[in-house]
């Protein structure tokens, strides 16, 4: 057993007749008679038998898909026609088909399961056939609903074909014309073929049950004994006597295909029977038992339909009673599908980061050699943002003293001349009112919390007594720890000041600084 | 050659599975180590280029106020010269003078002081009415150099009502001089 059909969905054929269920799941095997009701039904006590006992042979690996279940049907109601469509129809082949269908059958397409072979074109002087040929088997859909539900309730998923097509898997080669005769318990089956491609398919109410009760009736026997000397095919006068005479209908039936020339039979009772139904029919028909192996209980239908999943992986003809779902699951088992996914799954969250890190890992290191080399531009951001820092620190507030002063000074002041410099000092010269003037200049001043220190160092009346000429200095408090200018100040006798200039820390320079003139040297007056 | 025995038939298939089993193991072994060690080099450089990134995010602010004041001062100081600083700083203000309306007089100009990272200083005299001066002492700052003012005199002139007298020291830092440490200021 390899991995992969360990991974595998179990496949089992069944083979339904219209009396009996026989299952072949390997080796194992089941025979199951059926109930049915008037109308050909299931009856409901037969669906939970076969259910039950579909259970006990479908055993379900947990790791493996549902199981699928080849299920080859009886010939009762099956219909065949050969169809043509052109050449050149490739897509919606389905779609083509089912208007053939329609035409061509007397039930809807919707009322029916059914199936189609493309069957070979021949080349004409070798040149392709103008059309392609297509081999439909159809049959109502309600005669498989049942069987799909007894299939569905195992867990499995049905896949219908017809036994009396999949017999012809285990047939020898013959000739052009041959046919092939199931002989069931009540009723046989009649297949023909011409070129391997089914023509006909009939049912006959006719079976091996029927030899035996003739065998009984000739003989007075019981039944019993009576199957006993329809298997043995003894020699005994009587006994071929009375086969032939229950073999008579049954050669009635066949006697209208005259074509068939070799005829092949199946079933329990085709040993014994083939000799005189080969005598019956006559010497241009010559007739053979298939190895059916039906003393294990395999039926030549079963053994077809496992000869056509060893071959093509499925049956010949799938029967589709829902669009596209038969042919989706044969051709695509889920299960390994999925172990297949998860693996990979697995498999690659297992490899990513290793294969990530080996892929990435140049591309990364590249960038980061790129990154560190332009590393040394952020020592200059540095430097940058430090020299710019500096040279803003250490801008002296001259306008902003200007403008403290001039807000400062009372009416009538006249500075003839002011020095400042970078170190905070500052000292002028001018005019005054009075004493009481620069009483007032200097308290101003120094209430405005720009400077550290405000003396006077020289107060001078003019000769008239009416002025005072003043020679003061002051010094600015160092940067942070005086207020700003625009601010208004702390004390409450001191006006808010005028509209000035924006602080040192502005952004954008205004065009004209508004500044108050009568303050500025020698217009004070 | 003999034909061998089922058994020593067996014993080859069993050696060589038992050999195949090692040389999987093995090779995988050897693979799984070349890619432990590819991913630990690979998170070793993820650890760097993350505390780069934290580095690099530190800047990101220091980026913005240098660019604010950039355009504070109308200056980039990664263009500054140190050859040509004094003359450009020098055309910057008489052009900054002129266009302000200010007459200037006498320009007088000193070699710096390498260890105040000056490139120079400059004395100016000139003359104008009073917002002409004022305008031109606010927009000394934002020439495009590095100026600071050292000192400002102003004073009427008598002879000239409504004029002013300014007298000017100006200093001009040299940026290819200045290092991490801060000057004294």
């Amino acid at each position: 057993m390899n991995g992969r059909s360990l991974m595998a969905p179990a496949c089992i054929c069944v083979e339904i007749g219209q009396s009996s269920m026989r299952a072949l799941n390997g080796t194992q095997g089941f025979q199951q008679p059926l109930e049915r009701l008037p109308n050909g039904r299931l009856t409901t006590s037969c669906k939970d038998r076969l259910s039950k006992a579909l259970q006990s042979l479908l055993e379900r690996k947990l790791w493996s898909g549902r199981t699928r279940v080849f299920c080859a049907v009886g010939a009762r109601g099956v219909s065949l026609r050969r169809l043509s469509l052109p050449a050149s129809v490739d897509q919606d082949l389905r779609q083509h088909l089912l208007l053939q269908i329609e035409a061509e059958f007397p039930l809807p397409p919707d009322e029916l399961a059914w199936g189609y072979l493309e069957l070979p074109s021949a080349n004409v002087n070798g040149v392709a056939a103008a059309k392609r040929e297509f081999l439909i088997v159809a049959l109502r859909k309600d005669q498989l609903e049942d069987y799909a539900e007894v299939f569905a309730s195992c867990g499995a998923v049905a896949v219908f074909t017809v036994a009396a097509i999949s017999r012809n898997s285990i047939c020898p080669r013959a000739p052009s014309d041959y046919a092939i005769l199931d002989i069931g318990l009540r009723q046989s089956e009649l297949v023909v073929f011409h070129e391997g491609v089914p023509t006909m398919v009939r049912a006959i109410a006719w079976g091996g049950e029927n030899v035996t009760k003739v065998l009984a009736e000739h003989l007075g026997i019981p039944l019993a004994e009576a199957e006993k000397l329809k298997l043995e095919s003894g020699s005994d006068e009587r006994v071929q006597t009375a086969t032939d005479a229950a073999l008579a209908t049954l050669v009635g039936a066949l006697n209208g295909r005259r074509t068939i020339t070799r005829l092949f039979l199946s079933g329990r009772s085709a040993s014994s029977l083939v000799g005189r139904l080969e005598k019956l029919l006559g010497p241009a028909s010559q007739c053979t038992v298939l190895q059916s192996g039906s003393a294990d209980g395999h039926s030549a239908g079963l053994l077809g339909l496992k000869a056509d999943l060893e071959r093509d992986g499925g049956p010949t003809i799938v029967l589709q009673l829902k669009a596209d779902t038969a042919g989706t699951v044969l051709s695509q088992p889920a299960p390994r599908k999925w172990a297949a996914v998860a693996a990979a799954l697995a498999l690659a969250a297992l490899l990513i980061p290793s294969v990530g890190a080996v892929v990435l890992q140049p591309f990364l290191a590249r960038k980061l050699a790129s990154i560190k080399t332009e590393s040394g531009r952020l020592a200059t951001i540095e430097r940058e943002l430090r020299f710019l820092q500096y040279l803003k620190q250490t801008q002296p507030p001259y306008l902003d003293a200007l403008y403290v002063m001039a807000k400062a000074a009372p009416p009538g002041t006249r500075i003839d001349s002011l020095t400042m410099n970078q170190r905070g000092d500052l000292s002028f010269k001018g005019a005054m009112g009075g004493s009481q003037a620069v009483v007032d200049f200097r308290t101003k001043l120094i209430d405005s919390g720009f400077f550290a220190r405000v003396s006077v160092e020289e107060q001078t009346p003019t000769p008239d007594r009416q002025r005072v000429n003043v020679r003061m200095s002051a010094e600015w408090k160092p940067a942070g720890f005086r207020p700003p200018v625009s601010d208004p100040p702390a004390n409450p006798e001191v006006k808010p000041p005028l509209p000035g200039p924006k602080p040192v820390a502005s952004p954008t320079p205004a065009p004209t600084p508004p500044r108050p003139a009568d303050a500025t040297p020698g217009k004070k007056e | 050659m003999r034909t061998l025995t089922s058994q020593e038939k067996r014993t080859v298939r069993l050696g060589v599975t038992g050999i195949a089993i090692y040389l999987i193991l093995f090779g995988g072994f050897k693979i799984w180590q070349f890619l432990a060690s590819r991913r630990a080099e690979y998170r070793n450089l993820v650890a760097q280029a993350e505390g780069l990134e934290q580095r690099v995010k530190i800047y990101e602010g220091k980026i913005l106020v240098v660019k604010k004041l950039m355009g504070d001062f109308h200056m980039d100081p990664a263009k500054l010269t140190r050859k040509t600083g004094m003359a450009e700083a020098s055309s910057a203000i008489q052009k900054s003078a002129a266009s302000g309306g200010v007459i200037l007089g006498p320009v007088r100009e000193s070699p710096g002081r390498p260890s105040s990272k000056e490139l120079g200083s400059m004395q100016l005299e000139g003359a104008g009415p009073v917002p002409a001066v004022m305008g031109w002492l606010y927009h000394l700052q934002s020439v495009g150099h590095p100026l600071i003012i050292d000192s400002v005199q102003i004073s009427s002139d008598p002879t000239r009502p409504g004029q002013l007298k300014v007298n000017l020291t100006i200093v001009v830092l040299d940026f290819e001089q200045w290092t991490k440490e801060v000057p004294n200021a």
